[in-house]
């Protein structure tokens, strides 16, 4: 049980029964007094904390996310001006810029790992579960720039209604549960080729399905995918937040 | 202010690492002295509160700092063996960042950093990169970012290898005017950097703890057993591989003058010499066998 539950259920049993005032006085200004005593410190909150994160590697990763923006950007207008058109060859293209785009995070989200910092980071205030809470955001700022710029585009080669974005936030959430997961289980130098081998694999994976079921990729599908997307972003929502509310430890991170 | 370590184990599949520890540390700088893989750095990452205790448990005045957290990393302060850093950080980079870890403020950030530059040198190196230092500047921006929150508990694995004679020097004297109302607990394998600053020394060998106390009291584990002679270059050879010896000297005659352990003079002319705590470390952590 954690210090403020168990706080609170002390609290809520204390002062049932007889007390008197002349004790309570005295260990208010008892209280008082050791508080004052203390040095107390003044410490930033989370939000603060990932502002100054932005400073650190914000700047290198938003970078290399546009980058891969225009780059992915260009081969999807190349891809679009060849007569690919139709939601079937729309989605799949959509679907790999995603994949595309939840990749860019892999390289920041590591990093404690790959250079020896998870110790000292760990053992932080913030500690890592802060640190990659506040990495994940600044990764997902990012990346929503990209799904949106990529979605404007297709949308300009054909009217695509909302269910479409469905072909993107799909493979964007398995991407990220995978690298959620991977970062809980195989936190090690071998982590980035990890994430990277897994993402390539679910690439694999789409294309397979282009070419052996294409209608996966149809308007008829676009439910489907928005279905099983939610899920997906759940299970997302689910691993995040065990992995913030983690103890700090380093069981399973092999140095 | 009060750190209790009850009944702590921690074990892998093949391995005890760290086998029914139990300690009491109070305010003062407390040696951690043992041999490789005798299991420091375990107790430390679990007294840093980063690795789970298979059985046992840590106290804070009384409290689980498992069921502290925040709070807890929040008073501590930690430099552990292997210390790592991104490799565009430059020193004054790394130190904002680790700041920000540690939630400072801005303002707070500044001030200390500054103030930990001034104490530790490193105000010349502040704007270049980390990788390019020398390993003993390295280990300074490392006990510089352990001393940013002004922890009222600091762990050090290793602090001062790779400092000079006369940066160890310093490192000893701040950590002394440092730990007056604060728990420092250094584990290190250079034993005079604990023997003249340690308030207790903590034993350890295959996981277990052997002995608590001060330089003083547990050096007499090992009064009577330190021998020095005089002898010449060529009657040392046969005893090199023989005897626990301690260190050799040129003498001015041309001699040598040997510094050994045994349980009785096996050399003519020995003379019994004040134990040190090197001398306690090499008899109990040396793995040859006694003459």
């Amino acid at each position: 049980m954690n210090m403020n539950k168990k706080l609170k259920q002390e609290l809520s049993h204390y002062g049932r029964g007889e007390w008197s005032q002349d004790s309570l006085q005295k260990t208010c200004a008892a209280a008082r007094a050791a508080y004052g005593e203390q040095d107390r410190k003044e410490r930033i909150g989370f939000w603060k904390f990932v502002i100054r994160q932005i400073r650190f590697a914000g700047g290198s990763l938003w970078i290399l996310q546009a980058a891969v923006l225009i780059v992915t950007c260009l081969t999807l207008d190349i891809h679009l001006h060849a007569g690919a058109s139709g939601y079937g060859p729309l989605g799949f293209v959509l679907s790999l810029a995603s994949v595309a785009t939840a990749m860019t995070g892999i390289p920041y989200l590591c990093r404690s790992v790959r250079h020896g910092m998870y110790e000292t980071e760990t053992a932080s205030r913030v500690s890592f579960a802060g640190l990659l809470l506040a990495r994940l955001l600044i990764t997902g700022i990012g990346n929503l720039i990209m799904l949106a710029a990529f979605f404007a585009l297709a949308s300009l080669k054909m009217p695509l209604s909302i269910n479409a974005i469905g072909y993107m936030l799909l493979p964007f959430s398995v991407i990220w549960l995978g690298i959620m997961v991977l970062m809980r289980l195989a936190c090690d130098q071998l982590l980035p080729a990890l994430c990277a081998a897994y993402s390539i694999i679910i690439m694999a994976a789409l294309f397979a399905l282009y070419q052996i079921v294409p209608q996966v990729f149809g308007q008829s599908s676009v439910l489907i995918w928005n279905i099983v997307c939610i899920v997906i972003i759940a299970g997302l929502a689910w691993q995040i937040r065990t992995m913030a509310k983690k103890p700090a430890y380093m069981d399973g991170v092999s140095m | 202010m009060k750190l209790e370590i009850k009944n702590l184990k921690k074990t892998y599949k093949d391995k005890t690492a760290v086998d029914g520890v139990n300690l009491e540390i109070t305010p003062g700088v407390w040696g951690l002295l043992g041999a490789n893989g005798a299991g420091k750095t375990t107790l430390m990452r679990m007294v840093a509160g980063i690795l789970t205790p298979t059985e046992g448990e840590i106290l804070y005045d009384g409290i689980p700092i498992k069921e502290m957290g925040e709070a807890y990393r929040d008073i501590f302060g930690y430099l552990p063996q292997t210390f790592g850093f991104y490799p565009e950080f430059r020193v004054r980079d790394y130190l904002e960042y680790m700041a920000a870890l540690k939630g400072l403020t801005r303002k707070d950030t500044a001030r200390k950093i500054e103030e930990l530059m001034e104490k530790l040198t490193l105000k010349e190196v502040r704007n270049k990169q980390i990788r390019k230092l020398s390993g003993g500047m390295q280990r300074r921006v490392g006990i510089a970012q352990a001393l940013l929150n002004n922890p009222e508990i600091l762990i050090l694995d290793e602090p001062t290898s790779g400092l000079d004679p006369g940066e160890r020097i310093r490192f000893r004297n701040l950590l002394s005017e440092f730990a007056k109302d604060r728990i420092v607990v250094i584990s290190t394998h250079i034993v005079p950097d604990v023997e003249y600053i340690a308030t207790c020394n903590i034993l350890m060998k295959d996981g277990a703890i052997i002995d608590i106390g001060t330089t003083e009291e547990l050096v007499k584990m090992v009064k009577g057993k330190v021998w020095e002679v005089s002898l010449t270059q060529e009657k040392l050879g046969p005893y090199e591989a023989r005897l626990k010896i301690i260190n050799v000297r040129n003498e001015d005659t041309g001699n040598v003058r040997m510094r050994y352990l045994s349980d009785i003079p096996v050399l003519p002319g020995s003379q019994s010499v004040p134990p040190r705590l090197e001398d306690l470390y090499l008899w109990l952590f040396s793995g040859k066998e006694e003459a």
